[in-house]
């Protein structure tokens, strides 16, 4: 039955208001379909008020959700079995074993004992916990309790898969297998993305959203995202006074030891010194941006660089 | 689960009044339609219940496992050793006091428990988990809720067992453990009420004790209007156990358990509105 229903998240005006009159969303509108969407913001922006609306843990102000072409106001419980939510602080219980947890999830999926078990079985695969299937939660790694996590939420067989920071805290390693499972899971789901490690959205996404102060600033391709940033990327090696000068600016992408320096990368309209080359710009440059949109103090000159506002 | 008490609540108590509120004007109608609405309700939730047997039972499963663990063995040890003391003290008085400190004793232990049942899942960050699972917030409450008192509920069994003797002359054993068993159940809903108000376990308890102190100590005499109503007179006599010449306050009995379950219905239904309406204390 799940399989005629469109696969899409639909989201018009939505707006949030908290009882403490912070506006967490200020009228979203989006639309999102098969496969992997990543949502970038900075801390704060709103991300996961907009996940915890669309997995219908809170309820909007105003505003419109429909999924897989439901009213969310109207179908609840059917759009939750639809649903797979791997939250931010994923909540696990200590006292049982990745075996007991995920089929006892499988359960409340209202599958039968065996369904859930053989489930169960296929995700512990997939995720490569089948080895430690039978060791307590509280046993688990950081990178261990995200792929049980992921694994819960795939327990349904979910149209929509939504994950909210998945890969914070884990090691370079678990990222990277983590990334990879995503981009696999993408298939046949629309599977929803929340972070503020672009990395995660580049390596992955082939459609980015970023949401800024409860509002949408952009939303399409990863590519047309980064077209702004051309020719406003550079790197340049300097001193630690450099640093200094650059780190209070937010326009500072990345600062790495080299033996003849600090090699910087910096986003500015101008280049900030002489001997600056500019560079292709990526995702992570993009978002540093439009996050910064302000100046880059150019020291030969003493020229103030304006980075235009590229959205 | 919860459309089934809901229906319940509706059809028991409501329907009642309504047909007494309308009886002279649409009489014979409303009846026929009261009773089949009635029917179609039931029928309803009933069909859903076994629909969704399997969540709930396991979540039945899951919450005994969870949360008796520690506190089932302590209140059990505690019932025990309580029910002794009571046994040396009150014996010679016969079973009334008994059965009223019984009341006191499943109200601390569905406090104790059940004051951490939401408060705990949210502290560990399990409940956004439970709550995006397919199935309605109050039903889940509500399983929970009464997996605990049905935990309860073989407690009372188990001291009926031992302390049964003292009051059978005068109770039957299903009133006994119907009368326990209710209380404990508003006692825990009332509770988890609470909870969703003072977002910590050790605030809840102490906000539910002194409530249900209150209500316990100072309106224990208002009769029908009291949630630990002992409907056992007073002993006759004082040979230990309860006379058969004592007579069973029916009535009073009968309008005591009404007004429990128009309370319990009011208490749920704010329950889910908070639930629903009020979900940023979740997270």
């Amino acid at each position: 039955m799940n399989t005629e229903l469109p696969l899409q998240v639909e989201c018009r005006e939505l707006r949030k208001v908290y009882p403490d009159g912070t506006e967490a969303l200020k009228g979203i509108s989006l639309t999102l379909t098969e496969g992997l969407f990543g949502l970038l913001g900075p801390n704060g922006a709103g991300k996961t008020t907009l996940m915890e609306i669309i997995t219908l843990l809170l309820a909007p102000t105003s505003g419109r959700l429909t999924l897989c072409g439901l009213d969310a106001r109207k179908h609840e419980t059917r759009i939750r079995s639809l649903l797979g939510y791997l939250p931010q602080f994923f909540g696990y219980y200590p006292e049982l074993t990745a075996w007991e947890f995920l089929t006892y999830i499988g359960r409340l999926h209202n599958l039968s004992r065996r369904s859930a078990q053989d489930r169960a079985r296929d995700l512990l695969r997939m995720v490569r916990l089948e080895e430690v299937r039978d060791k307590r939660l509280s046993t688990f790694s950081g990178g261990m309790l995200r792929r049980v996590g992921i694994a819960q939420a795939l327990m349904g067989d979910p149209k929509i898969l939504i994950v909210d920071e998945p890969t914070a805290g884990l090691d370079p390693e678990e990222r990277v297998h983590f990334r990879n499972d995503l981009f696999e899971l993408g298939e046949g789901r629309v599977v929803i993305l929340s972070t503020h490690i672009v990395g995660d959205v580049e390596e992955t996404c082939s459609r980015v959203a970023l949401i800024s102060e409860g509002e949408l600033r952009y939303c399409g391709s990863p590519m047309e995202f980064v077209l702004p940033a051309e020719g406003r990327v550079w790197e340049f090696v300097g001193g630690s006074d450099d640093l200094e000068r650059l780190m209070g600016q937010g326009n500072l992408v990345q600062v790495r030891e080299q033996p003849d320096g600090l090699a910087f990368r910096v986003v500015a309209s101008d280049a900030p010194r002489v001997t600056a080359r500019p560079v292709l710009p990526t995702l992570e440059d993009a978002y540093v941006l439009f996050l910064g949109g302000g100046e880059v103090e150019i020291e030969q000159t003493g020229r103030m660089g304006q980075i235009p506002q590229a959205f | 689960m919860h459309r089934v008490f809901l229906a319940v609540w509706r059809w028991i108590i409501f329907l009642p009044i309504n047909l007494t509120w309308h009886w002279p004007k649409a009489a014979g109608q409303g009846l026929a339609r009261a009773a089949r609405a009635t029917a179609y309700g039931i029928a309803t939730a009933s069909h859903r219940l076994w629909k969704s047997s399997r969540y709930y039972g396991a979540l039945f499963l899951y919450t005994s496992r969870r949360f008796l663990r520690v506190e089932g063995y302590i209140a059990v040890l505690a019932a025990i050793l309580w029910l002794s003391l009571l046994f040396v003290n009150y014996s010679p008085k016969g079973g009334r006091e008994l059965l009223a400190s019984c009341y006191l004793l499943f109200t601390i232990i569905m406090i104790l428990i059940t004051s951490n049942l939401l408060p705990r899942e949210r502290d560990e960050n399990s409940l956004e988990i439970l709550w995006s699972q397919p199935f309605s917030r109050g039903g889940i409450v509500l399983v929970q809720v009464l997996c605990l008192t049905a935990w309860c509920g073989a407690l009372v069994f188990l001291i009926f067992a031992v302390f049964g003797r003292f009051l059978s002359a005068a109770l039957h054993p299903v009133w006994f453990v119907g009368f326990c068993l209710s209380t404990a159940f508003a006692v825990a809903l009332i509770t988890v009420l609470i909870s969703t108000f003072c977002r910590n376990a050790v605030a809840t308890a102490i906000v539910a004790l002194l409530l249900f102190g209150i209500h316990y100590f100072w309106l224990k005499e208002i009769g029908p209007i009291n949630l630990f109503f002992n409907p056992l007179p007073s002993p006759v006599g004082t040979s230990g156990v309860m006379g058969s010449s004592g007579r069973i306050a029916v009535g009073a009995a009968v309008a005591n358990r009404l007004f429990l379950i128009a309370l319990l219905g009011f208490v749920y239904d704010y329950l889910l509105r908070r639930l629903r309406y009020s979900s940023v204390w979740l997270t």
